[in-house]
Order: C-alpha cells, then structure tokens, then sequence
C-alpha cells in the first residue's frame, strides 16, 4: 500500500482519537431528515497508471530498448460539493462531485540515441458524481463539537483529454474517514448547524485514463465547510 | 514478350482516393497529373510461384514458404486484404506477362539485393497490371524452421516482399550498426518492412510488428476498425522552416508499441492513420544513417540536420478523429 | 469534415521510387573497391526500352562525365536501371534508383564483361550533388557509411559528427578507399 494512503488513513485515526479525547458543552444532535450542504477542497493523490518500455526486437529474438516512459496521473487540488441527508442519528446519505484538472505526464528516459530525457503531460479535466454513507461513530462525548465518521462511497468519473478529443469514463469507489467541527449549532431554526469537516479516503479508480480496466488506489483528503438545516 | 495492351489483364483498379491518413510509407504513382496510392482494389490478390527452384529450396518448400508469409499478412484482423495461390508457373518474376509471379532469378548484376518486388501500372488507367517478386539466387537461402546458419530466410524476406507487393513502402523503425572492417548489420528493427534484413540464419523477421499492422489496415482498412481508429498529424519545423523527411514514431504508452511515419510535404506536415486511439509519446529523428533514396523519391530534399527529440506534449489519439496539428520544433546538431 | 479533408491531402503519395528491396547495406569502401567505374556527371538522357530478352522495361541513363574516380568508360557514359515508363505502361522496380534529367551524381558502376554497365547496389551506388547555402557549396545528399575500423559501432540518428559531406571531401575519401584504403 502507497505511503500516501497509509498516512491518510492514519489522520482518520487520529481524527477519531482527538474527538474522543476533547471536552465539549453539549450539542444537539442531528436527528433524521436533517439537510447538510457542504462546498470545500478535495486533493486526489498521484495515480501511477504504468510503465513501459520501447523496444525493437534483435536478430535473435531478444529486445533491443530504445527508451523508457513512466506515466502519472499527476495530484490535484480541485472542488467537492456535498449534498446530504441524515437517515437516522448516526447515519447519513449523500450526494458528492467534484472536479479537478490533474496533470498526465508520461515521463521519457534513457533514449539510446540520446534525446534529452522530457516529461509529456497534457491537462486532463475530471468530474466525479456519485453516492455515499457516513456513519458517525458513537463515542462517548458524542454530543461534544467533534463529531467523527466513516465514510464510503461510489461515484461516476469523468476524464476529458486536453484538446476534448478524448472522453475517458470509469467508477471510483472510496473508504475513509473524517471529523466534523460544529463551529454552530442549535435545536431550533432553518440552519441547525454549520461547521468545518476533514477527511481522508483511499480511493480506487477503474478505467478513465488508465492502461487497464483494473483498480489503481490513490489517497485523497478533503476540507470543506458544511451547513445544516 | 511485349503483349497487346488488349491482351493484358488488369489485375485492379486503383482507385483514385486516398485514405485519410497513411501509416507510415505507401506507394504512390502520378497517372495525369494526379497521385493515386498503388494498391490491390480487387482482392483475393492472385499470385504464381515460379517453376524454377533452387538446389536448397525445391518449388514445393518455396510455396509453403510464400504461402506462410501470404497468410501471415492476410491474418491481421484489422486489414481486408487477401490473397490466392493461382498455381505453378514457367514464368520468371519480372516479367511483364501480366501474371504476379514469386520465384528465384539469378541475378548478379543485383549482387547486393537479396529480393526484390516490381511493379507493373497502366499509366493512363493507373491499374495495376501485376506485381513480381524475385529472390536472388546469389545468396544462400533456407527454410528450415528455426533458420539455418549462413542463410537467409526465406518466409522472413518474403514477408517482407509480401508487403512491398501490397503496397507499403520502407519504414525507418530500426537500428544498426557498422561491422569492423565493413559492412554495416541490423541491431534490431521493430517492423518487417525496415529495408535491411536481419543477418543470415535469423528468423526473427517472420512475425508482423505494430507498424506493419498499421500500415496493411491503412491501406485495406476492416470496417469495423475503420470506424473507431484515428490518427495523429503535426508539423515539423527547424529554426521556423519545415522539415521534409522527418521520422516520427508515436509510441502507445499503454500498450508499448510503436509507428512511425514522415514528414512528406513541403510544409513539414505528418500524418499517421489507422492508430488505435489512446495515449501516445511522439519521438522524431532525422533519417541520417538511411539510403535516403531507399525511402523518398524527394530524397534531395531530405533535411537530416536535426537532433533526435521527443515532444513535452501528451498526445491523445481519439476515437475515429485526429489528434489536431501537434507542432514539433527541433534543432540543428 | 474539414480534418478529413485536410488528411485526404496530406496522404502524400510518393512518386514510386521507394525501395521495395530487401538489401545487404554496403558501405563507402565496398563499394569504391567493387565498382569497376566511379564517376561524376550530369544526367544527360533518360531512355526507356525493353530488356534484350523483351521481358521488361529497363532505363538507360545517358550520363555526361566530368570526370572519374576510377576507371574510364569514355566521355559519355551509359548505364542501365530497371524499370522505367514505356507508353502505356510503367515498370516500377522498387529500390532502383530515379534520377531527373541535369542533375548532378556520382555514380557507382558495375559491369558483366562489355554489357552496358549497371549501378552497383542499386540506390546504394548514386550520391546526389546538392548545393546548399548562400556559396552554393557542393555536398553529397546521402550520408556515406563508412566502414568502422577499431570494432563494431552502433549507428546513433541524430549524431552531431555525422553530415553530409562536402563533395570534395567525398571524392577525396572515395578515390583513397578505391586504391585500397579502409
């Protein structure tokens, strides 16, 4: 597993263990119906979609390499927009997007006529679209202004190639996990709450831009204020 | 024997279109004022082995070997081109009889050619009449299945030959070196129809590679394929000023393989069809170490004063589109 | 619509010289100690004819000397290649070299007895003479292949050191490589 993923994952722990610990007046608890609209940050981590040689083949059937590539899909920092909606105390649906144009690089080495080694990259527009649970997690002071959860979802994603020749399609799946920090909140009126919420997720990608129709994992981290009605 | 024109059998028609884009090197004729591409319109494309073998290679053990490379090219799932056994001939290859005939000639004068394929074109229809292949009995030739020291194979050359007589010209995806004392042999090549065989007793050249695909299905595109493929096209320039003779490759990252084509225009400009859509690296080289004459008949104006460089830009190979002009700027050496 | 037209234009068709041979590369030395002439000259004529067995079309190319690296085949030179157009029909010899009518090459000249001489390994044995620049120096097109001479060495596209090579220099080379240099 990616050291970037394991970090991510670690934060979530973290999150967990900091909300236990932390003292807090009470605060009202979301109860079902409740509507959460967020809008914030989310970083998608570095995909590495493959490396391949270029060879040509010798007299004796065997390879001669004429150069190497390495290609990424590069980290980005784009938008997330949530829309979501407790089910029950301690559970909530939501609808996510997001967008954020990565950078494809394909990165050139070891030209046996020496070309200088380059680094191609394009700019790839992605949009993702998709569902997911949050389970908050029932601890003690779970009426305190910390709130954590576990999150999972899946979602639609959408590629467009830099010059919009090219459209890539494919499914994103994503686990992780979080912390909200009510900022605001009361039992009565249109907005219940608002707050700031962090969270870290491994996400698997399948097709889009990728070399195969297999899974490829990368870490993603969010940061967005939400609003409670 | 010259023949009446009215005894002559056009073998095609060839159509006055062109593809949308070439892979790398078609053949091309000038037929009033117009450039038609040579190719084999009707198909299956018939063709006669010669009854005259040699000491090594009996007229049975030449068919079987011509046929393997026949079959070879007419497998590629992506090509509708195809071909018959029309049976054993008298005639020797070269021979404007209106038959298309493989076979083996002696020919000392070529004593450098190992095989070689003629053409025969109705200037005023552009049809072509016939197309011959010739194997020099100079050389020593084998078919032995895994190759015989000191010879050259034969499926090998033909494949080879097989290509030019479908209508695709060199291509430049090779690499070589010079031998102490003379001579110069191939490293490696990743196209059968690179112009320099691989040395003697090597059988590596009897398996078709990613740019010879290309090439067969830009000429005899399958339909279904044709619908989905795409291309990439650019322009090559130097200190502002076009570049002919380029050599581009466009690598599949995904896949790891490559085609190559050229800079063939006046502007600089390149375009290689039949790709099958995805992501691409593209790398261009001047052709500084080729018989120049062996690819273009422009080869005066062949510009190999460049640096070999790859362009910084990812280039995407839509489906059933062209990628844009991808402009490539290199320098002098 | 448009960029299919604009490839439709782009699918340049090569007037057929193009080699469709598979060949055994010689380099400068083979062929100046092979060739029975080595000569520089302006292309004068271009004849198209039947073999003398009538079997296909060859070309006679008439050749105005200016003078010879080896050898002496007279004041006007004539070779043969094949292929060649011949009323209605067109011979195409792949690999076999095209030449047009004034310009000037250097040519490699084999013969079988007193038969009309022929170029050795095809394309392999003409140099075109370009003049380039604003001196119009004079350089052969194709880049000669020298033998290597202290083990094998790879070929590198793109090398800064190899050039074409000015035509004096290029003779110059041929006519020591003629007399048994390597």
């Amino acid at each position: 597993m990616k050291r970037s993923t394991l970090v991510a994952i670690g934060l979530c722990l973290l999150a967990v263990g900091f909300s236990r610990a932390a003292a807090a007046q009470t605060v009202p608890a979301a109860g079902p119906g409740r509507l959460e609209v967020s809008l914030g940050a989310l970083w998608f981590g570095q995909l590495a979609l493959g490396s391949n040689d270029a060879n040509e083949t010798t007299p004796t059937g065997g390879n001669l390499k004429i150069f190497s590539t390495s290609t990424d899909l590069g980290s980005v920092a784009g938008l997330e927009a949530r829309v979501g909606v407790r089910l029950l105390q301690s559970l909530e649906a939501e609808a996510e997007a997001s967008y954020g144009t990565p950078q494809l690089k394909v990165t050139i080495t070891g030209d046996i006529e020496n070309a200088p080694d380059v680094t191609a990259t394009e700019s790839v527009q992605q949009f993702t679209i998709g569902g997911g649970v949050v389970w908050y997690v029932p601890v003690h002071a779970a009426s305190g202004r910390l709130v954590p959860f576990v999150s999972g979802g899946v979602g639609h994603l959408r590629q467009i190639h830099e010059e919009r020749t090219s459209l890539e399609t494919g499914l994103y799946y994503h686990v992780g996990g979080g912390v909200k920090w009510l900022l605001f909140a009361r039992p009565r009126g249109l907005v219940n709450a608002m707050g700031l919420r962090v969270d870290a997720r491994a996400v698997v990608r399948t097709k889009g831009v990728a070399f195969d129709d297999g899974g490829h994992a990368s870490p993603a981290v969010g940061a967005s204020a939400f609003v409670r009605f | 024997m010259k023949r009446p024109l009215a005894a002559i059998v056009a073998a095609a028609l060839v159509v006055v279109q062109a593809p949308p884009a070439h892979a790398y090197l078609k053949f091309g004729v000038t037929v009033g004022g117009q450039s038609i591409t040579l190719k084999w319109t009707q198909t299956p494309v018939r063709y006669s082995v010669s009854s005259q073998g040699i000491t090594d290679v009996p007229v049975a053990d030449f068919q079987a070997a011509v046929d393997r490379a026949f079959a070879t090219w007419q497998a590629v799932p992506t090509a509708t081109i195809s071909y018959q056994f029309a049976g054993i001939t008298a005639a020797q290859p070269g021979r404007d009889d209106g038959l298309s005939t493989l076979g083996f000639q002696n020919r000392p004068d070529l004593d450098r050619v190992l095989a070689s394929t003629s053409f025969l074109v109705d200037r005023v229809s552009g049809a072509l009449v016939e197309s011959d292949i010739f194997f020099n009995t100079a050389f020593q030739w084998s078919v032995a299945p895994a190759g015989a020291t000191g010879r050259f194979d034969l499926e090998s050359v033909a494949l080879h030959e097989i290509g030019h007589m479908s209508g695709l010209g060199h291509s430049a995806l090779g690499e070589t070196e010079l031998r102490d004392g003379g001579g110069r042999r191939v490293l490696a090549a990743e196209a059968v129809m690179f112009p320099i065989a691989f040395s003697a007793g090597s059988v590596a050249g009897r398996t078709l590679k990613a740019d010879d695909i290309t090439g067969i299905t830009d000429l005899y595109p399958e339909a279904e394929f044709a619908s989905t493929s795409g291309s990439v096209s650019g322009r090559v320039t130097k200190e502002g000023q076009p570049i002919f003779g380029a050599h581009i490759v466009a690598f599949d990252v995904a896949r790891g393989t490559g085609v190559g084509g050229f800079t063939l225009t006046a502007d600089g400009r390149f375009s290689i069809g039949s790709m099958t859509p995805g992501i691409y690296i593209l790398r261009v080289e001047p052709i500084d170490d080729a018989d120049v004459d062996s690819f273009f008949d422009e080869a005066r104006n062949t510009d190999i004063d460049f640096r070999v460089v790859f362009v910084d830009r990812v280039v995407v190979v839509p489906k059933a589109g062209d990628t844009g002009e991808v402009p490539v700027a290199v320098v002098r050496k | 619509m448009t960029t299919k037209f604009l490839l439709f234009f782009l699918s340049i068709l090569l007037a057929v010289p193009s080699s469709a041979t598979t060949i055994i590369p010689a380099d400068l030395g083979e062929l100046s100690r092979d060739a029975r002439a080595i000569v520089r000259g302006r292309v004068a004529a271009l004849d198209a004819q039947w073999t003398e067995d009538r079997g296909t079309i060859e070309t006679i190319v008439t050749l105005e000397v200016e003078h010879y690296l080896k050898g002496a085949l007279g004041q006007t030179l004539r070779f043969r290649v094949p292929g060649g157009d011949l009323g209605r029909l067109r011979s195409i010899f792949v690999g076999a070299p095209q030449f047009v009518v004034d310009e000037r090459v250097v040519v490699f000249l084999g013969a079988n007895g007193p038969s009309v001489p022929y170029v050795l390994g095809l394309s392999q044995g003409v140099f075109r003479i370009l003049r380039v620049g604003p001196d119009a120096a004079e350089f052969v097109a194709s880049p000669a292949t020298m033998a290597a001479t202290a083990g094998a060495v790879r070929i590198v596209r793109g090398d800064p050191s190899r050039r074409a090579l000015a035509l004096d220099d290029f003779e110059e080379r041929v006519r020591a490589l003629a007399g048994g240099a390597k």
